[in-house]
């Protein structure tokens, strides 16, 4: 179990990146939020990157901070940003990283061919990374993090850069791997997390603003979407007292579907909500129903 | 182009290496003004004389900018494309001539400032009254800065020259302009350093005061019990001005050359390597082309002997892929170079060629290989992983020297093992020291600095005076019995070892708070 009591961090400056964040991570979660909202600093201090300036961050009971190596030995981590050796081949990469992990070479070499072939990387393993595609460094990064199997496993925006089919499979295989294993994924991407979070936390501000199961946030939101049409001079003074999910313009009205306690209108219709229109409200765009 | 200049001075200002530069200014002022750092002629200089105050500080201005002022500035290419700006600013239309000059001119603008703030402290330090040396000044340190900041443009815009080669070839040029000036007995074209101006007129005061004076004209950077003379100021004349500004001309059309050798579509911050392609990589085609049923079986053998080796622990598993990274990437010529340098010495050489000219070289050619310990992960962006493994800063440090150590002594192994057959233990144990202290000390700077500069500068300076100069520090190494040289080579390393763990070790603190 990875628990997260009482975590904040402010940088120099002043700022809090986050605060007072509280979490208990027994399989999936998925940090959902908009940029800014402190999903990567948060990612950094589970990783042991950046040290907390409140708070513990516990794994088995235990602070993570006072044995980091202790810690990082069951952890995979793959950032938002990194880069990877130019000159060095895929193999090459994965070793050295296999070798800073303190993985033997035996089992370190299996490993490597394994996950080459989970990111579908086996063809492309003996040729340079300066060549890698932005999806392929991508999948190489996955690959390095899952390299000695961790029990925990970090994932900072890990579909960023992925086309279509790559995301599915990606997405999917985390879905696996949280059966068996800590697995906590950040993402802004509404669509990662309806198929693999099985608890979603939603960041807003650098705070928790909320958490739960997706089921759990959706049904929260049961007779508070509205399906309208509305004419042009009426829409923006309803975008004021609304959050606007989706708006389509017709010659003469407006179709919306907008997130309220209320019903925005008499001739508004309460529809089925989605994941989307739970995050709207929460986290989107500072305007709330009111 | 008034935009593009200040946004990158802005940028660059703001960067912690501006204020290292400026500390640099400072104490180099200092260091002038309280006269420890002197030009002199045998044990003379002029004492009390503020003329000759401002020409001293003129002078080591212009040795300021020239040489450590190339190596501050010569990054505003490489910063954009490493930033991602680069792109952005290739897709506008911003013409190369108009980048690479915005690049001159804020390097200008940035030298200007160091030089404002040296000139500003030893004005306030000194004495006597500087304000006539204003006008001699700007004619001395002028063309110099220009053609600092012209290089520095010119050779990042050129691919080749980005990097580590530059750094060689500029600090080549640069001692190739000393030593033209301090030849000169006149300011003439080829004196850049204006030495030609100010070194006659310090004779003929040396020579009024004391006619059978001996001695040569030199740098001090330490206080001496100086003999005192008078100094008579040099005084300006057409000839000389003429001669300063014609060293801008020159230098002018290095944005030219460097807008040409521009390439807008390239998105890599090292830039392409000398070697990488063309004749070098031609020849490696032959070669492989030549051996197609021999290199197989050699590289299995040799693949089998290192996964023997690897597997042995995971100290040397981690070891060897450092290696692999750090002899990876360099320029194939280099390596061809190294290997006629040993089959040189072996076949060859004769005592003092081993140590004239097989030693300089072959210390010289594992600089790059040096220079990127300690900040690599951070040049290519690796940190964030390498950091969250459990392998600490300070054991990865300690792993990169080790790496260097074994990579050095395989690439001077012929060298080593004639210096072995004829007895010269001196040699092999400065080899040994080489290979010890220079990894740790390019681990220590790089992991300071996050970049291969800093290294690359000290070490060439140390090269040229050590290796290639056989100064007075370096030549008496050899002097010392050999187990003297050995205890005195062990305490330095296990000194610097001692650095990188410190070092490494605060880093890593500092990384998790910042």
């Amino acid at each position: 179990m990875l628990e997260i009591v009482g975590v904040g961090k402010r940088y120099p400056g002043g700022a809090w990146g986050v605060r007072d964040v509280d979490l208990s991570v027994g399989r999936g979660v998925t940090l959902l939020g908009p940029n800014g909202a402190g999903k990567s600093t948060l990612m950094r201090i589970l990783a042991t990157l950046l040290e907390p300036t409140v708070g513990t961050v516990r794994w088995q009971g235990e602070d993570v901070g006072r044995r980091p190596n202790a810690y990082r030995r069951v952890l995979g981590y793959l950032p938002q940003d990194f880069g990877v050796y130019p000159h060095l081949t895929a193999r090459e990469f994965l070793h050295y990283i296999a070798a800073a992990k303190g993985m033997r070479r035996g089992p370190a070499a299996d490993r490597i061919d394994q996950m080459l072939h989970l990111v579908s990387l086996t063809s492309q393993r003996d040729k340079p990374l300066a060549a890698f595609s932005g999806g392929m460094r991508q999948r190489l990064g996955v690959a390095q993090a899952l390299l000695d199997d961790p029990k925990i496993l970090i994932v900072d925006e890990p579909t960023a850069g992925l086309d279509p089919e790559e995301r599915v499979r990606l997405r999917s295989f985390l879905s696996d791997l949280s059966a068996d294993r800590v697995v906590l994924l950040s993402t802004h991407i509404v669509s990662d997390v309806e198929s693999t979070a099985s608890r979603l936390c939603l960041l807003r501000d650098g705070r928790v603003a909320w958490q739960g199961t997706p089921t759990e946030i959706v049904d929260s939101m049961r007779e508070r979407v509205w399906q309208l049409e509305t004419t042009p001079d009426r829409y923006p003074d309803l975008c004021d007292r609304v959050v606007v999910v989706s708006a389509v313009r017709r010659p003469d009205r407006i179709s919306m579907r907008v997130v309220s306690d209320q019903a925005p209108s008499p001739s508004a219709v309460s529809v089925a909500p989605v994941l989307e229109d739970a995050y709207l409200r929460h986290v989107g765009a500072g305007r709330h129903a009111s | 182009m008034a935009r593009l200049i200040l946004a990158d001075l802005r940028e660059r200002t703001r960067a912690p290496g501006f204020r290292f530069a400026l500390l640099c200014a400072a104490y180099l002022a200092w260091s002038v003004s309280t006269g420890a750092f002197t030009f002199h002629w045998g044990e003379f200089r002029p004492v009390g004389s503020a003329s000759w105050e401002g020409w001293n500080a003129g002078l080591f201005l212009l040795m300021f900018v020239s040489l450590p002022g190339f190596y501050f500035v010569k990054n505003a290419i490489t910063t954009d494309l490493r930033t991602g700006a680069f792109p952005l600013l290739a897709a506008s239309p911003t013409g190369n001539l108009a980048y690479v000059w915005s690049k001159v001119l804020a390097n200008a603008a940035y030298l200007a400032a160091l030089a404002t703030t040296f000139t500003a402290l030893v004005a306030s330090f000194s004495p006597g009254d500087l304000g006539p040396f204003a006008f001699p000044l700007l004619l001395l340190v002028g063309p110099v800065l220009l053609g600092t900041v012209a290089a520095a443009a010119c050779f990042e815009a050129v691919p080749w020259l980005r990097g580590s080669l530059g750094n060689v070839v500029y600090f080549v040029l640069w001692m190739t302009g000393v030593g033209l000036s301090s030849a000169t007995r006149s300011p003439w074209a080829g004196d850049i350093l204006a030495f030609g101006i100010v070194k006659p007129a310090l004779m003929t005061a040396v020579k009024t005061a004391f006619p059978d004076a001996m001695g040569f004209w030199d740098m001090s950077l330490r206080p001496e019990p100086w003999s005192a003379v008078s100094w008579s100021e040099p005084q300006w004349n057409m000839v000389w001005i003429g001669y300063r500004l014609v060293w801008a001309l020159p230098f002018v059309t290095l944005p030219f050359i460097g807008a040409l050798a521009l390439d807008r579509a390239s998105d890599r911050s090292p830039g392409r390597r000398f070697g990488a392609r063309g004749p070098a990589q031609l020849a490696v085609r032959l070669v492989r082309a030549a051996l197609p049923k021999a290199r197989p079986a050699a590289f299995d053998g040799f693949r089998r002997l290192r996964a023997r080796c690897e597997e042995r622990s995971s100290t040397v598993y981690a070891v060897l892929n450092e290696m692999t990274l750090q002899i990876k990437g360099h320029p194939a010529l280099g390596y061809a170079a190294a290997a006629w340098l040993n089959i040189y010495a072996v076949l060859f050489a004769k005592a003092y060629d081993l140590r004239h000219t097989a030693l300089p070289l072959l210390t010289l050619l594992p600089m790059t290989i040096w220079s990127g310990m300690g900040s690599h992960e951070r040049r290519h962006s690796v940190a964030p992983i390498l950091y969250a493994t459990p392998m600490s800063l300070v054991k990865h440090g300690l792993t990169g020297c080790a790496a260097a150590f074994v990579t050095v002594l395989l690439m001077t192994a012929g060298l080593t093992t004639k210096a072995l057959v004829l007895g010269d233990m001196h040699l092999v144990l400065v080899l040994l020291g080489a290979a010890a202290l220079a990894p740790a000390a390019a681990s220590v700077f790089g992991a300071v600095s996050g970049s291969r500069r800093l290294f690359e500068v000290v070490f060439l300076m140390a090269w040229y005076s050590g290796p290639v100069k056989d100064y007075y520090l370096y030549a008496n190494l050899f002097f010392l019995p050999a187990a003297d040289l050995a205890r005195w080579l062990l305490v330095a390393t296990l000194v610097s070892l001692a650095c990188v763990v410190t070092v490494h070790g605060v880093k890593s603190s500092l990384v998790r708070v910042s």
